[in-house]
């Protein structure tokens, strides 16, 4: 006869540990960094991560306390730890039963300015040419509501959308209607230079919640070098329009990106300072997109990755230190990848999403009618290769959606599958960019030895993990950030 | 200890003795995927347990460099060996998470 109960030692922890699956990588020449698949992470000498593999570590070390409680090991029979990593795991995929929640709508290609490093931008007055129709533009509003999100936002880009409001408001009108059965949790943003800013343009944004997102390069010469347009000015324009937005929309309402040129890359701290100045609280590090213009004028080839990750040191070591100061103010992708890094939930920057943003989050409507799977997709098709041409907003869901070349991408994006991606310990906090691949090396995954995208993201990882070991004062400000 | 493998630095390149006792190929042919931006790994037949593995090099490389790069080698396959020693043991366990994960979502049904 079974004895009632098992005995006593069963419910006991064991002293042999099981490990459970990770992924190391170095971090320096001395210490590892480990992850498991939900993202949680910790720093181990070399000594240490072998002795952890090699079941040698002392009784009763403290280390052990942290990796259990960080899901590295487990002690048999409990399997709580096998529950929690299930339930973090799924919670981080998430997203992707939603589907696609950003839709950008390119409204027009014309533009006033005329950026160096602009990818399509017109300097054009055909508004038949480069502007989108409002027939397509009532189609793509029906596709955005075909996704399955929950939360929808609609972007719109140009050239410069303002160029094409009463079609912006056109779109944000037919959109609105549409929601009052849908329900979902419908936002908007608009991508502007601020110059053709007006109150009537104003008024609309504050009636129907309009975020604005503007462009910012830096101090005045800086920003009017890289950013001419005719009859000049950008600068009091950019900042003339912030403060009215702000005035009128509220002080959150308004964001700045900026894209790091050569120029910038001397003045990191300058650009920063010139964001505190006009009251931003966020800045967003970014390198320049290796599509349109920026390749043919040749800047896309004039800094490197390690060109890049030094100006990206230079510049969040300034702004801890402003931070330190009393002045918040946030670096957006180290906030991003902090996130990353210390949250189950699901990421929603498209750039870093495995499998890829493009389509799982994002999709661009272009001006012609045309469907992309990412903007930088569509950039890429200015440059003569429609690898991310999903079809034309006449097609149905369906077939943009759901044909087999997308799929068949999309899988290849997933970096679990990828080599070098597969085994690295930042894969949880990384992502696929398969239009970059493409771009560079004509291939959607990319030999990530050779990948620029790779070196950048990883060598931003490791300083983010660098710091938070071993700067207890920029960790101070960082944990602030996730 | 595990003696690190033989390392010559000759006209052709670094050549690296691997005893796959020690390692496995599938470490040693990661750790030269990921050292493809620096040098182009060669690999020989295996004789007994012993897999030659030649570095190709730019021909502007010093011999400082090369010696740097042998020892990125060898550093490498050590980590791409530990690795693979945990992704081996912890596979089963990363199946099943996932399976737990997924285990009522409805895909199996799809």
């Amino acid at each position: 006869m079974k004895a009632p109960f098992d005995p006593r030692e069963a419910f006991g922890a064991t002293k042999v540990y099981r490990l459970l699956p990770f992924r190391s990588t170095r971090l320096d020449d001395s210490r590892h960094v480990i992850t498991n698949d939900a993202g949680e992470h910790l720093v181990l000498d070399d000594q240490t991560l072998r002795a952890l593999v090699d079941r040698s570590l002392a009784p009763g070390a403290p280390v052990l306390r942290d990796l259990e409680a960080r899901h590295f090991l487990f002690h048999p029979p409990a399997t709580t730890a096998l529950d929690l990593l299930a339930l973090k795991w799924r919670t981080r995929l998430e997203r992707l039963a939603e589907f696609t929640s950003l839709h950008i709508f390119v409204l027009t290609l014309r533009c006033e300015h005329n950026c160096h490093y602009c990818q399509v931008s017109r300097q054009t007055e055909d508004r038949a040419a480069f502007d989108m129709s409002r027939e397509d533009a009532e189609r793509a509003v029906e596709l955005v509501f075909e996704s399955p999100a929950r939360r929808l936002k609609i972007e719109f880009q140009g050239g410069e959308p303002l160029l094409a409001f009463e079609l912006l408001r056109h779109v944000v009108l037919c959109a609105e209607a549409r929601n009052a059965t849908e329900g979902r949790d419908l936002g908007f943003v608009v991508a502007t230079n601020l110059a053709l800013l007006s109150d009537e343009m104003l008024a609309f944004f504050r009636a129907h919640r309009v975020h604005v997102s503007t462009s910012l390069d830096g101090p005045r010469d800086l920003h009017e070098r890289q950013r001419p347009r005719r009859g000049g000015g950008s600068h009091a324009l950019v900042e003339s329009g912030v403060a009215r937005v702000r005035a009128a929309l509220g002080a959150d309402a308004v964001s700045a990106l900026m894209t790091t040129t050569p120029a910038a890359l001397r003045e990191v701290e300058a650009v920063i300072d010139e964001y505190v100045r006009l009251g931003f609280h966020s800045i967003f590090l970014r390198p320049v997109s290796p599509f349109g213009f920026a390749v043919k004028t040749g800047l896309a080839r004039r800094y490197d990755a390690d060109a890049w990750l030094a100006f990206y040191r230079r510049g969040l070591d300034h702004i801890l230190a402003i931070n330190r100061g009393g002045y918040p103010i946030r670096e957006e992708m180290t906030a991003i990848l902090l996130q990353k890094m210390r949250s189950t939930e699901a990421s929603g920057y498209v750039d870093l999403q495995s499998p890829a943003g493009a389509v799982t989050a994002a999709v661009v409507y272009n001006y012609d009618g045309r469907v992309y799977a990412s903007d930088e997709g569509r950039m890429l098709a200015e440059m003569g290769n429609h690898a991310f041409a999903l079809g034309h907003v006449r097609d149905s869901y369906d077939e943009l959606f759901g044909s087999e070349a997308v799929a068949e991408w999309l899988a290849a994006s997933m970096t679990e599958g990828a080599p070098m991606c597969s085994d690295c310990a930042f894969l949880p906090w990384c992502g696929a960019d398969p239009v970059y691949h493409v771009a560079t090396q004509g291939d959607v995954v990319g030999h990530k030895a050779f990948s620029e995208f790779c070196r950048r993201q990883t060598g931003m990882l490791r300083h983010i993990v660098s710091l938070l070991e071993d700067d207890p004062a920029a960790r101070d400000v960082l944990e602030g950030w996730a | 200890m595990v003696a690190p493998p033989p390392v010559v630095i000759g006209p052709d390149g670094i050549e690296i003795q691997v005893d796959l006792r020690v390692f496995r190929l599938i470490a040693v042919q990661k750790t030269a995927y990921r050292l493809a931006d620096r040098c182009t790994a060669a690999f020989g037949v295996v004789e007994g347990d012993v897999l030659p593995v030649i570095l190709r090099l730019a021909p502007s490389t010093t011999d400082d460099l090369a010696r740097v790069l042998a020892d990125a080698f060898l550093r490498e396959l050590l980590d791409q060996e530990l690795r693979e020693r945990v992704g081996e043991e912890t596979a089963p366990l990363r199946a099943l998470i996932l399976a737990h994960a997924f285990s009522r979502t409805g895909l199996i049904e799809r």
